[in-house]
Parts: C-alpha cells; structure tokens; sequence
C-alpha cells in the first residue's frame, strides 16, 4: 500500500511536470531550459511529496517510530539529564496519585452505609469554653436525649479501646466497641451471618453476645457458617458469637468485635 | 495586465471541488482552468495544489481515479463524491456570506 502510493505520487507530479514543461517549449524554450523552468515552478519537490504523505495515516505512524528512534538516542546520549526527569516525573506522578488516593477515599467514594448524609455525631459542648468539641456524653443524658427528642428515627452510643479477644487457645488485640440497642440500625446494616443482639442480650447480667467483623471471621473461622454460637474470650470471659457483620462495616476504626451495652 | 494575484486563505479548497464538479479532472487541468476561468487573475501556487487534493481525497471529498488523457498518458483524475458535492455547497455558501459581508463595508458611504 505504501509502494503503490509512493509510485502514484511519483506518477502524478511527473505529469504536472511534463505538462509545465511542454508548456515552456511551447512558449519557445529549449527542452532543458523549459525543464528547469518547470521544476522551479513546482518548488522543492521532496517538500511537495512529504505534505502529500502527511494526510495519509501511515505517514503519522512513521513519523511517530522516527520521532520515538530519536527521543531513545537523545537521551542514551545524556543518562544525567534523562535520569533527572525520570525522577522528577516518577515523584510528580507519584504524588499525584496519593493525593489522589487520599481524595478518593475520604472525598469521592460514598460510605458503605444507606443514607450516609442523614447519619449525624452528636456531642457535648461546655458553654464557658464553646471552641471545645467531641466532650464525651453521660449516659443519664444520653437517655434523656433518646427519650425525649423527636429529631432522630434512631440514637445510638459507642465506646472503642483495644481488647484483648481469645478465640481458641490464641489472645490478641483487637479493636472492640460497646454498642447500645440501635447502633446497628442508625447504620441500616444487617448480619450477613446470625442475628442482631437481641434484648435479652442487653439487659444487664446477661451472659454477654458479640457481633464480629467481616474480616475477623475470615481469619479467625475460615468463613465458617457455624460461627455463630461458638465462643470469644473478651477480658478471659467467654461470650457467645451472635452475628457477622457484612465485608466493609467496621464502625469505628475497624472494630472486630462488638459488644453490647445497654 | 495586472499582476496575478495569490488565492485568499482557505479558498484553493473551494476552487477545486467547484472545478472538478463539471466533470473529473487532473491536477495539472484543475490548476489551468482555475487561472483560465478566472481570467488570469488567480494564480495557483501549483506547489499547494497536491497536498490540497490529496487532503480532499482523505476527506471523501474527492476521488481519484487513473485514466487515459486525450494524448494517451496515464494520469490522476479527481472527481467529485455526493460527501464533496454537499462540502462545495456550504463552503459556497460561507463564501457569499463572507463577500457580501465585506461589500457592505467597502460600499459605505
């Protein structure tokens, strides 16, 4: 394809040529003059051709390997130089996608809940220093605030440490959480094994239930659909296993084990 | 006789496919009958002439063909397609609208 196109435009510009050139000799010039007159009408020839090629495609693809032959000797020819934006592109590029990392997660990608933007913290505020946030809540007013507002279809507290959690004969830390009654509705999920504590659960005394996360079930009892009913030690006290939280939930910093609190 | 003088910016485009509508042409025919046509005033760069047709063919403005002339030398003809045979129509289009527009402005008063 490329042959027959070069031939053709061979072809084709030598019949202007002839053309130009039979005109001159008609006008009364000898044929060499009238030669020379017509190849100085046409211009540069080499010139004329490469603009015929460059609105062919196959010209673009050579055009590219030559520029790509050149770019590969420039720079064997200077590694410093090369290697200096090698780097400054790799740390370019590299910061780049941590920002971008960072924005993803905390900005673009929607939390793993239903209706993330009607789920809300509630705190107290001292009145004499007003700029101090986050002060923890009593429970007396908590209950206060379960029980008496009407703004929240669902009120919940929490409490997170490091605990330590046996399951079989290994004790490790684990991130645990005590959770009153509609901590797991506030955030519309449901076991993907098991149940939800129930209210026998919550009453003080009780023998004590633990949800625990996706990721501790898969590493803890290999996935195992049995695992609810089976026994953790928390604190070297043995508590059932009511449920299994589904992949992704680890509210708050990635509990694995939850427990209720009433 | 006045000088001849060089064609206005994008307008070798329109010159062309208006010329080769009648009837498929070589370059070297499109080139003469545009500076005949016109009178001697315009003169084709005869260099612009090819990459010109070779675009409008790239285009699917143009296609080209090769044929015998009357004095029995192969050559390229040009002809136009029904895409090409639209384009000379909106360009002809633009082209009055322009002129009339800079009319306008030479005839004020």
């Amino acid at each position: 394809m490329r042959k027959r196109f070069e031939d053709q435009l061979g072809d084709e510009l030598r019949f202007h040529l002839d053309a130009l050139a039979a005109e001159n000799i008609a006008k009364g010039m000898s044929p060499d003059e009238a030669r020379a007159a017509a190849l100085r009408t046409l211009g540069n020839i080499e010139k004329l051709k490469d603009d015929c090629r460059d609105t062919r495609r196959f010209n673009f693809i050579d055009n590219l390997l030559r520029d790509l032959r050149y770019a590969g000797r420039a720079m064997r020819r200077s590694p410093g130089f090369t290697a200096l934006a090698v780097l400054i592109m790799a740390l370019g590029i590299g910061a780049n996608t941590a920002v971008f990392s960072v924005v993803n997660a905390a900005l673009l990608k929607p939390l793993a809940y239903r209706d993330p933007d009607r789920i809300v913290d509630l705190s107290e505020r001292q009145v004499s220093s007003p700029t101090d946030l986050g002060e923890q809540v009593s429970i007396a007013n908590f209950l206060d605030w379960h029980d008496q507002s009407s703004s929240f279809e669902g009120m919940a507290f929490y409490g997170s440490r490091e605990i330590p959690v046996m399951s079989g004969a290994t004790a490790e830390y684990h991130r645990g959480t005590h959770v009153s009654a509609e901590f797991f509705r506030v955030f519309s999920v449901e076991p993907i094994v098991g149940r939800t504590f129930t209210d026998e659960d919550l009453k003080p005394g009780s023998e004590g239930a633990a949800m625990i996360s996706f990721t501790y079930w898969q590493s803890h009892f290999g996935g195992d659909l049995n695992a609810p009913g089976k026994t953790i030690r928390v604190y070297g006290r043995p508590v059932r296993i009511a449920g299994v939280m589904p992949a992704g939930f680890g509210f708050p910093d990635k509990t694995d084990v939850w427990a209720p609190r009433g | 006789m006045a000088k001849p003088i060089d064609l206005v910016q994008g307008t070798l485009d329109l010159l062309i496919l208006k010329t080769v509508s009648l009837e498929p042409k070589h370059g070297w025919a499109i080139a003469k009958r545009i500076q005949q046509v016109s009178g001697d005033t315009l003169l084709v760069q005869q260099g612009s002439l090819y990459p010109a047709l070779h675009r409008l063919e790239q285009q699917g403005w143009l296609k080209a063909e090769w044929r015998d002339t009357e004095l029995g030398r192969r050559a390229k003809f040009y002809s136009l397609t029904r895409t090409g045979r639209r384009q000379l129509e909106t360009e002809v289009a633009q082209w009055e609208r322009l002129s009339r527009g800079i009319n306008l402005i030479l005839n004020e008063v």
